[in-house]
């Protein structure tokens, strides 16, 4: 015979969590810090738990790179408390590059009836050692966000995260649909250990519009690094990307219609004018208020359709966009529908009508049996 | 049979009762629309935001902190019972009786101001959990998925069709599920659900718990 099985959970637990939905939240600030490798040197940060019940009880550990160099002020907390950490670094370090030191805060509780979860974050300390000899590594690629044939801005950051000074040489490549359109030579620099250096270039003539991918590439003397980003240079078009399809025949109907800037720049003033056609024949014409949009940003404008003399079926929507003294078009298919009558007020008047025949009846067999 | 007479006592008392009904039926609709009602009351509007610039910090929030299938059995002839959470969704139980009403995924929301990875340690697996005899027909797994679109960042891998699932992980530091979950609001949750097939041959029965490690570390 079969063993039957009652999965966990008493029953008193279950009624607890049928009148209780337990939530929970914990957090730690800040969340990340960055340091340079010191042989020997000490520092100390204090963290902020978020979030935490009052009374929640907390533990608090050291995980990851150079946790055994970690002390605490407390261990052990309750609710949302401060903290300090102290690190004490040692003499030599054994990775190099970026170690990650993870501060931890974590719930302490041991949970009852079925599977319980509790929270833990990390905050970052994030201590870069640097490399033997001659490392450097690409921090940023910076792209001045243009229109078309306006002047683009590279800007390049490079660390020196290695013990000896780098002579980086760097270029970048751009590419328009996988095809390579221009190779930029950058200046040279020299980098001392934990410096960095920036490289700009200015590109006068510009693109035209699109989307380009620039490749950043640096040659510090022992090896290279790149780095990726795409970027886009703007154009004033303003794009229909989405509009309310069905409406409600016999009524004054909503139209939504979403839209989007490829400019490179704020647009202060969109605004449609719609047209809605029947074989060619206009049937009803709104305009929308304007909006404000920022460079390549969605919007939404809202305008209102006229149905209430229409008849059901398929018509011919005419979407004239406006917008710094340039217009688009779309024309698009709409439909008017039957109506629908809201679900729960069929329920809320037949509820009634059954209610009052009920109480009707009652009330005819009280008066029937009083007679008697 | 004689016509019945009614008094105009009888008429009052009878549209009492009739303006108690409609009025029980005024509150119920009242409840039915309780979000409107809410918004009218306090003046809460759900799409209104107050923006303000804080210190980088990491903070998460969990929607409930227990997964619980309540008590049940295995159904007559069958050698276990798969029970798992759907999200949002009640728990879907398949060849047992127990109740999916208090079985729904842990839904985790970055609501600080820092991107982190998401890391799931259970305390038992399938084996510890359960101790099934033969060794066999147990199960204890953990299914991620986005609840909001692209909360986990370049989340390619996660599943949101129930139908991928990993074996816990019992040891230090657990199995990273996410990369990277952002912070923008709307798309900052998403959804780690629970699957426990329970076998006929348990010997580790009444109630039966874990304890789950979520952790979030900055990035």
């Amino acid at each position: 015979m079969k063993k039957r099985l009652t999965l966990g959970f008493n029953l008193g637990i279950v009624i607890i969590l049928n009148l209780c939905f337990v939530s929970a939240s914990l957090g730690i600030s800040p969340a990340k810090i960055i340091t340079d490798f010191e042989p020997g040197n000490k520092f100390f940060v204090e963290f902020q738990v978020r979030g935490a019940g009052s009374d929640q009880q907390l533990d608090v550990s050291a995980e990851g790179d150079f946790a055994e160099h970690v002390t605490f002020d407390k261990t052990s907390l309750v609710g949302r408390e401060a903290f300090t950490v102290y690190v004490d670094l040692p003499s030599i370090a054994e990775k190099p590059g970026d170690n990650k030191l993870f501060i931890m805060v974590a719930e302490n509780f041991t949970g009852e009836g079925g599977v319980a979860a509790k929270l833990k974050v990390g905050a970052l300390i994030l201590i870069r050692v640097p490399y033997p000899g001659r490392y450097a590594e690409i921090r940023s690629l910076g792209i001045s966000e243009v229109n078309e044939q306006e002047p683009v801005e590279y800007s390049l950051v490079v660390d020196n995260f290695g013990s000896e000074t780098v002579y980086v040489n760097s270029k970048v490549k751009v590419y328009s649909e996988d095809k390579i359109l221009e190779v930029y030579d950058f200046d040279s620099k020299l980098i001392s250990p934990k410096e960095s250096a920036t490289f700009n270039k200015v590109i006068s003539e510009g693109y035209e519009d699109g989307v380009y991918l620039a490749n950043a590439i640096i040659d510090y003397g022992e090896g290279e690094k790149n780095l990726s980003k795409t970027f886009q240079i703007g154009t004033l078009f303003v794009d229909v990307l989405n509009w309310s399809s069905e409406f409600i025949f016999g009524k004054i109907n909503e139209f939504e219609i979403e839209v989007k800037s490829m400019w490179n720049n704020e647009i202060s003033f969109v605004y449609a004018e719609v047209n809605i056609t029947k074989k060619d024949e206009q049937v009803d014409f709104f305009k929308t208020p304007t909006i404000f949009l920022r460079k390549q940003e969605s919007g939404f404008l809202k305008g209102f359709l006229n149905a209430e003399n229409l008849k059901k079926g398929k018509y011919k929507a005419e979407i004239n966009l406006f917008y710094d003294g340039e217009s688009s078009q779309k024309i698009v298919d709409i439909q008017l529908k039957s109506p629908k009558e809201p679900i729960n007020k069929i329920y809320l008047i037949g509820g009634g009508i059954i209610a009052f025949l009920i109480l009707l009846i009652v009330y005819i067999l009280f008066k029937r049996g009083r007679k008697k | 049979m004689g016509a019945i007479k009614i008094k105009l006592t009888d008429i009052v008392f009878f549209l009492a009762i009739l303006l108690i009904v409609f009025s029980i039926f005024n509150v119920f609709f009242d409840i039915i629309t309780y979000d409107s009602l809410r918004q009218k009351i306090t003046g809460e509007v759900s799409n209104a935001y107050v923006n303000i610039s804080v210190d980088p910090s990491l903070e998460i929030n969990l929607s409930s902190s227990v997964v619980n299938w309540s008590v049940g059995t295995i159904n007559a002839g069958e050698v276990n019972a798969t029970l798992y959470t759907r999200g949002s969704s009640n728990g879907n139980v398949s060849r047992g009786n127990w109740s999916g009403v208090n079985a729904k995924a842990f839904i985790v929301e970055n609501v600080g101001s820092s991107n982190c990875s998401l890391f799931f340690q259970a305390s038992k697996n399938a084996s510890t959990l359960f101790l099934s005899s033969s060794g066999s027909n147990q199960e204890y797994q953990w299914n991620a998925s986005n609840k909001e679109p692209g909360a986990c960042i370049n989340s390619s891998g996660l599943d949101n069709g129930w139908t991928n699932w990993s074996d816990v992980n019992i040891t230090s530091g657990g199995t990273k599920i996410c990369s990277q979950i952002g912070y923008t609001d709307n798309m900052d949750e998403v959804y780690v659900d629970i699957l426990l097939t329970v076998p006929y041959d348990a010997l580790n029965t009444g109630s039966l718990t874990d304890t789950v490690t979520l952790t979030c570390n900055a990035i």
